[in-house]
């Protein structure tokens, strides 16, 4: 109890420091500027960012099966993942004079091969756990009754 | 993944207040000057566990939606009070997260200052995220001691607790080794997501701010360029007289606070040549000044044990400075953020 009271005493006193000095440099935090857009990170993220994998979730269920999904899903979240640092990359690329050496791979094709490595490993897990299960299917019907010398009664 | 994130905000919020402290140290606690790759290796972490820790919170956040409908949305007035205080952290976090990594990319589509709002928005951050876990401090302790697969599963034909948690490492690892080459050099071959890269950049040391985005092209290149060391004795010097001063030679990192570093070999005299000269010594304040007439950085200084170990450099790499990398003079210094290693110098003076 004494160490959540202590983590909760330190993590109110940052967490109001950080605001009322937010407020105390208002002209150049612009605090409503500031609120808007923590608001609209909220929206985005539980309104869109998070409906739209559910969405894409729901649709797979239809599509795969079991086994399958959970790879393809795997797949999926590692891509968007990386995707979600990609996209800012790929929109700006060439925004900036070369010299700055910032911004100027083909962030496109980068993710792409990205994509295709990491759906390639994912291939090849689902293809090692079909043998997998197949070789357990085989050996759980090859499994002989117990014979009588097996007793030991 | 709890775990990791706290990991990573408590790096990020720490190689934060480090790198503040590079642009606003104490007079009595001057920056040092060892090691040489200090900032370097911080500023390297922030951005680095900053990028990383974008994956690993949508993540998170994923994880825990369904709470988001919990129904009542408060049993008590506590936990309403607690519930807010996720708000603001999510809130908090995802603009800090996604701000600073925008920064990284010269970006900036907002209405404020960027590093004030990011330095006092990381106080918020970190503070909700420390009221948070002491909330949830006894559900946190149980967690960590249930082994993975033990817990019961959401959705059994689905991805599993334990696959999620494979799917988000894989995600992560792939863009931190794909980004972090821009600081960690041995990463440097697989960077494809950097959002710089030395080897393209002029003198293989990326440059931050252009001669043309600084305005400063004409007069750099002008032969009336002087530098005048003002002081108890002062003095000023032409191109041909800084380039006739004994020079000196160091292998120094260059360490942007946007993240990305690179070790050069820096050529040029000492600047506490010169402070003495002018009549100051190591104790000496030294304020730097370059021939950009606007911005934030035309000016810097430099205390302390910086003093004694900077270098006014006009050779980069072995050959002459190029006009963006800061022609014909500029500041190159151990342990010291980027920015502050201030380019197209015109003036020093000892304070």
């Amino acid at each position: 109890m004494r160490t959540r009271l202590a983590l909760g005493t330190v993590g109110v006193t940052l967490l109001l420091f950080g605001v009322f000095r937010i407020f105390q440099n208002s002209d150049r935090t612009n605090p409503r500027g500031l609120a808007r857009w923590l608001i609209a990170a909220v929206v985005i993220h539980d309104g869109i960012l998070v409906p739209t994998t559910m969405a894409v979730g729901f649709v797979l269920t239809h599509l795969f099966r079991p086994r399958m999904r959970r790879y393809v899903q795997g797949a999926l979240v590692a891509s968007g993942l990386i995707a979600i640092i990609a996209v800012p990359l790929i929109d700006r690329r060439g925004s900036q004079p070369a010299v700055k050496a910032l911004e100027q791979q083909n962030y496109g094709l980068h993710l792409g091969i990205l994509v295709v490595l990491v759906f390639g490993v994912a291939g090849l897990a689902y293809t090692a756990q079909v043998v997998l299960d197949r070789r357990q299917a085989v050996n759980a019907t090859n499994v002989r009754p117990p014979a009588a010398h097996d007793s030991d009664t | 993944m709890g775990r990791v994130l706290g990991i990573c905000f408590t790096v990020c919020f720490m190689t934060g207040l480090l790198s503040h402290y590079q642009y606003q140290p104490w007079t009595w606690l001057p920056e040092p000057a060892h090691p040489i790759w200090g900032y370097r290796l911080t500023q390297g972490l922030h951005v680095t566990t900053g990028i990383a820790t974008i994956p690993l919170l949508l993540v998170k956040l994923w994880a825990v939606y369904p709470k988001l409908f919990a129904w009542p949305p408060a049993k008590s007035l506590a936990e309403g009070v607690e519930r807010l205080t996720i708000a603001v952290f999510v809130s908090a976090a995802l603009v800090e997260l996604f701000t600073g990594f925008f920064n990284v990319l010269d970006w900036y589509p907002w209405p404020w200052d960027f590093v004030m709002v990011h330095r006092f928005l990381a106080y918020v951050v970190f503070g909700s995220l420390l009221l948070h876990i002491a909330v949830k401090l006894p559900i946190i302790k149980e967690g960590l001691a249930t082994p993975l697969g033990t817990r019961a599963n959401a959705q059994p034909s689905g991805l599993s607790r334990r696959g999620l948690l494979v799917a988000s490492a894989a995600g992560t690892g792939i863009v931190v080794v794909t980004t972090a080459g821009q600081t960690f050099s041995p990463l440097r071959p697989l960077d494809v997501l950097a959002p710089r890269r030395a080897d393209s950049a002029p003198q293989h040391v990326p440059i931050n701010k252009t001669a043309d985005q600084a305005g400063v092209r004409g007069i750099a290149l002008s032969s009336s360029w002087r530098l005048t060391v003002v002081g108890p004795r002062s003095f000023d010097l032409d191109l041909a007289a800084v380039e006739a001063l004994a020079p000196v030679q160091h292998h120094l990192p260059l360490a942007c606070v946007e993240g990305w570093s690179v070790s050069a070999h820096w050529q040029g005299p000492l600047l506490i040549d010169l402070v003495r000269r002018a009549g100051g010594d190591e104790g000496s304040r030294v304020l730097v000044t370059s021939l950009e007439q606007y911005g934030s950085y035309r000016t810097s200084y430099l205390e302390g044990p910086q003093v004694a170990s900077a270098i006014l450099a006009t050779h980069l790499n072995g050959v002459r400075l190029t006009l963006d990398h800061g022609y014909p003079l500029r500041l190159i210094a151990p342990d010291r953020a980027g920015v502050l290693n201030t380019k197209w110098l015109t003036e020093i003076e000892v304070l």
